[in-house]
């Protein structure tokens, strides 16, 4: 055996501690990344192709979630409302504007308008809005006050930890993997 | 497959090439690339309908009644519809041929109707066309016809009286055009048979539980009668006699079976009709089964391949009212041999093959100026045809089945059609100048009962059939012949070929040989010995006007020197999945005397079960009448008790399998398959032993005696896969569920390995990739697993999630569509299930008992008599 020179043996130490350093220091930096705003998306407004306002329709005109999103209450997907049910009422409301043009020319040639996604659920999770709104959870519980936006937000990460915050607290806990993954 | 298999491992190849610094720079650049790739944001978009469906926005999913066409009779399904696509079949319980079973066949349908190799088009001599401008030149066609001289039809024989009367229309307004079927589905008689109040069932070599369009309610009917006496209900017990040639499904639940050559068989029936007339003949066999019959009610069947006389004979025999035979109106038809030689007179101007394939016999086909083809898939005919159609699916069209008994049910479309495509009704309405819609033909037939009928899926009123009746009373007899004798039935997967191009049904493992994506010559130990041949040998067997060379497969339960073929394979056009497998039995006919005689080289046969036999051991246990009383004993397991106590309240789920009704058909096979988007793996990964079915039926042999034992998950309590997971991928819920969580599942296939039943399946290739048309038949509830992830049965949590939330029964999909209700699954702690008190019965019993692992799937012993 041959021993190693004192010198040689700090080296070895120093850089035993700085990869260690640097490596801790890299993990920290991916978690605090991942979580922030930037990557997670939460609070950042999505420009749509028409201007609706949530906050309109729900605040001051007063419809209910499930006017146009009826899917919620019967299904896994909550549905976006077709263009019959937004020209329902813009046939008379609001009918000689520029900005609606979409709908009405959207309801003569049977095409849709192609929004853009807001909430976005990871494609390994099984979802049922329906389920939730028969176990009573708000749609603002997970969707945030949407009334009060005219541009819609994302409320909340939905990472595995903001669901069972909920999950571990119900009775029968809903912590079985089966639940959300299948 | 060979698609997949390609794009399996194909990365950079050459990294050893590399010197150092590039590879720092390319592991930089790949590096950051990752990185930046996780950061961009996808843009992604919701396009909702434009139009308001009402189906659509309140359910997830619809069923809607329609008609599988088995072998040209109805068999009645109820398919699941999500957004507009077919995505499951189950049976119709209001359909009395399928009393709420299906078939392999028609589970497998979807994967006919969102194939990629299917006829997508109209041409007409290279042009494509559009269905007016089709209409347009066929009617142009049509008005030089004249009386019809010169016009040959080829029709499937299907039993629908619309298709049926358009025909017998056609053939009034073109008197001396002629028609003919080459399709061996081709059956003018059926039988009927009542196997409830029969107290004693005879089969000569036919198989009533498989392949046939009665099959589920023949077994449904004889098995439920059996369980209830078993079960000491107020039935007699019925028994079950077979004799036979070569394995078959009915065989294995016989009660007495007799391995016999087909002439014998022949025979024998000859002697006991001749017996029961009164005549004295010796033959102990007749005699022992002439005392059996005496004062019970007897049904007998006689296979048709026997001899050209079989259901004349089979109507002598029978005197009971548990059997009939009846006749079906079927089209006046020409004679093939006439046919052929009115073409090479060069006196025929035009064919029109309607879902045939009559050019695989030898037409000489360049005296024939125009040939039109419709079909489903590319084939001979469809190559060599000028018009080539695409035929529409049954999914996509109307149209209307009887069943053998005369009902007739709607075939109601699921979905527009996704090509340019007709039916075969809408072509001949076409040839007809009758610009009605099928739809509209249908409401006028049946005007009366249409909202029923759709509802429904059957019409109450039937058609009056006649009696078929015979005053035959000799029969020949036929010389049992020493040499090798051919006995040709259609395959067990693909049937005579209507399923050849599925790639579920070509993988599905065959009744008893276990082989998959070909066929092969099957015959006896006894015999292979004698003709020095080994499994995947070679072998070629000839006639003075035909031959063909096969891979050898060993069967135990075939009559010495007698070699079993199977149609549906060998032709050489069609896709990948069909094209090129196995060998054809083209000019070969039934009960023929062939030469057989080893040939060169060798196949590596897909097997799924090397071996029926497990000698030394016991696989499947039994027992007899009268039932004991049922035992408490438990042995004590070493494995640790779970992590997760169960939760007092809420449903703990089990399933019972009964061995004893179990008769190995593999619907739930298929069943499970199609619910769980559980993907085909193609030949060679079967070889290598990569199926990923999550269900297999075990079959063995044990003593001349054939069980069947189909094997999910165990869910076991105490689960050995669980405590080996390094990253906690395979956990247990609250329900008793053994769960597999895939985005957990890193692959170390450590869970396989320590399972004792094997029933864990590793996805080994990239068959999540698939893309559309294939990809439109996967059920949204259930996962597509990428590659790398080990998968298994879940008893369809997606079902069970569903019936938590709606409050109805859970059935899972191998259970709904088992014919003889074999398979039972609900909640163990609701006292009153059928599934707990299944697992009271003294016949219950554990899998690999003595493993300790506490399993949630039991089994139910099979009684023999």
């Amino acid at each position: 055996m041959f021993k190693l020179s004192q010198r040689t043996n700090r080296l070895i130490k120093q850089i035993f501690v700085i990869t260690i350093l640097v490596t801790g220091t890299g993990i920290f930096a991916a978690v605090v990344f991942s979580n922030s705003l930037f990557v997670t998306g939460v609070g950042e407004f999505k420009e749509q192709p028409l201007a609706f306002s949530h906050q309109l329709h729900v605040n001051d005109v007063g419809l209910k979630c499930e006017y146009c999103h009826s899917g919620t209450t019967h299904k896994n997907s909550a549905d976006m409302p077709n263009i019959e049910t937004c020209y329902g009422c813009h046939q008379e409301i609001l009918k000689n504007t520029e900005f609606l043009k979409p709908v009405r020319e959207g309801y003569s040639k049977k095409t849709s308008i192609k929004w853009n996604r807001v909430n976005q659920l990871a494609d390994h999770v099984h979802f049922n809005h329906s389920r939730h709104i028969k176990a009573n959870v708000a749609c603002t519980t997970c969707h945030g006050d949407v009334g009060s936006m005219p541009l819609v937000a994302p409320a909340h990460h939905f990472s595995m930890k903001y669901c069972l915050d909920c999950h571990r607290t119900q009775s029968p806990k809903l912590q079985d993997c089966y639940t959300c993954h299948r | 497959m060979s698609q997949i298999e390609n794009k399996e491992f194909s990365g950079p190849s050459n990294l050893s090439a590399l010197d150092r610094r590039d590879f720092m720079k390319y592991m930089g650049l790949f590096s950051s690339m990752t990185l930046l790739s996780n950061c961009s944001k996808k843009a992604d978009h919701i396009t909702p309908y434009a139009k308001e469906i009402s189906e659509f926005s309140l359910k997830n999913y619809e069923y809607y009644q329609t008609t599988f066409n088995t072998q040209g009779f109805s068999q009645g399904i109820s398919v699941k519809s999500f957004q507009g696509r077919p995505i499951k079949v189950e049976g119709n319980a209001l359909h009395p041929y399928s009393l709420g079973a299906t078939t392999p066949a028609a589970q497998a349908s979807l994967y006919d109707l969102y194939h990629p190799g299917r006829v997508t088009n109209l041409k007409w001599k290279g042009q494509d066309l559009s269905r007016e401008g089709f209409i347009e030149k066929m009617s142009q066609e049509v008005s030089q016809w004249g009386n019809g001289e010169g016009v040959i039809f080829f029709y499937r024989p299907d039993h629908s009286p619309t298709q049926l009367e358009s025909i017998k229309r056609l053939q009034k307004k073109y008197p001396r055009s002629h028609w003919t079927s080459v399709s061996p589905w081709k059956k003018e008689t059926t039988e009927i048979f009542d196997l409830k109040s029969a107290d004693l069932v005879v089969s000569f070599d036919e198989d009533l539980f498989y392949g046939r369009p009665d099959a589920l309610v023949n077994s449904r009917q004889f098995m439920e009668r059996r369980m209830h006496a078993i079960q000491g209900k107020d039935f007699k017990l019925n028994h079950l006699e077979v004799y036979e040639s070569t394995p078959s499904l009915i065989g294995a639940k016989a009660d007495h079976t007799e391995v016999l050559r087909p002439e014998e068989i022949w025979n024998d029936a000859c002697d006991l009709l001749d017996m029961k007339l009164g005549k004295e003949i010796k033959n102990p066999r007749m005699e022992k089964l002439l005392n059996l019959m005496k004062g019970k009610e007897t049904v007998i069947s006689i296979g048709r391949h026997l001899s050209s006389e079989a259901l004349e004979l089979e109507v002598a025999l029978n005197s009971s009212d548990s059997y009939r035979a009846v006749q079906h109106d079927m089209p006046q038809t020409h004679r093939l041999f006439e046919i052929k030689s009115l073409i090479s007179q060069g006196k025929i101007h035009t064919i029109i093959s309607l879902g045939e394939n009559p050019f695989e016999e030898e037409l000489e086909l360049k005296k024939v100026p125009l040939k039109i083809s419709l079909n489903l898939f590319p084939n001979r005919t469809h190559n060599d045809s000028d018009v080539q159609l695409g035929e529409s699916h049954f999914f996509e069209s109307w149209g209307d089945l009887k069943t053998p008994s005369g009902e007739i049910s709607l075939i109601q479309p699921l979905i527009n059609p996704l090509y340019k495509t007709l039916s075969i009704i809408e072509f001949l309405l076409i040839l007809e100048k009758n610009s009605s819609s099928v739809l509209e033909v249908l409401k006028n037939k049946y005007s009366s009962q249409w909202n029923e009928a759709l509802q429904k899926g059957i019409i109450s009123s039937s058609e009056k059939l006649t009696n078929f009746t015979s005053s035959q009373k000799t029969f020949f007899r036929k010389n049992v012949s020493k040499g090798i004798t051919l006995k040709i039935l259609p395959d067990p997967s693909v049937g005579f070929g209507e399923g050849s191009e599925n790639p579920v049904l070509q993988e599905l493992p065959k009744n008893f040989s276990k082989l998959t994506w070909q066929n092969a010559l099957m015959l006896s130990m006894e015999t292979a010995k004698s003709l020095g041949v080994q499994d995947g040998d070679h072998l070629k067997i000839t006639t003075s006007h035909a031959e063909t060379k096969g891979p050898v497969k060993i069967l135990p339960g075939i009559a010495p020197n007698v070699i079993l073929a199977t149609l549906g394979y060998g032709e050489k056009d069609g896709s990948f999945i069909k094209k090129k497998r196995g060998y054809s039995l083209k000019n070969f006919s039934q009960g023929e005397e062939v030469k057989a005689s080893k040939s060169s080289g060798s196949t590596k046969l897909a097997l799924t079960q090397e071996t029926l036999f497990t000698p030394g051991q016991e696989p499947v246990k039994t027992t007899t009448l009268p039932l004991p009383q049922a035992k408490e004993k438990k042995l004590p397991s070493l494995y640790p008790n779970n992590p997760l106590p169960h939760q007092e309240q809420g449903p703990q789920w089990g399933m019972t399998i009964d061995l004893t009704s179990c008769i190995g058909c593999q619907a739930c096979v298929v069943s499970c398959q199609v619910e769980n988007n559980i993907p085909f793996v193609g030949e060679e990964q079967v070889q290598k032993g990569r199926i990923l079915h999550w269900l297999r039926i075990d079959t063995y042999r044990v003593n001349e005696n054939t069980f069947f034992q189909p094997v999910p998950c165990m869910h076991c309590e105490k689960a050995p896969c669980e405590v080996v997971c390094p990253v906690n991928a395979t956990v247990h819920g609250n329900g008793g569920l053994n769960e597999m969580v895939y985005n957990r599942c890193v692959g170390t296939r450590y869970c396989s390995n320590n399972c004792p039943y094997k029933v864990r399946k590793f996805n080994f290739g990239a068959y999540s990739t698939l893309q559309a048309p294939w990809s439109m038949g996967f059920n949204p509830e259930v996962s597509v697993r990428e590659r790398g992830v080990m998968e298994k049965c879940t008893y369809c949590i997606q079902k069970i999630k569903e019936g938590e939330h709606s409050g109805g029964t859970v059935t899972t999909a191998c259970q709904s569509v088992c014919p003889t209700k074999a398979i039972e699954f609900g909640n163990i702690r609701d006292p009153e299930a059928q599934v707990s008190l299944n697992k009271k019965s003294s016949r219950n019993y554990d899998l690999l008992e003595d493993e300790g692992t506490i399993p949630r799937t039991s089994y139910l012993k099979v009684v023999r008599l």
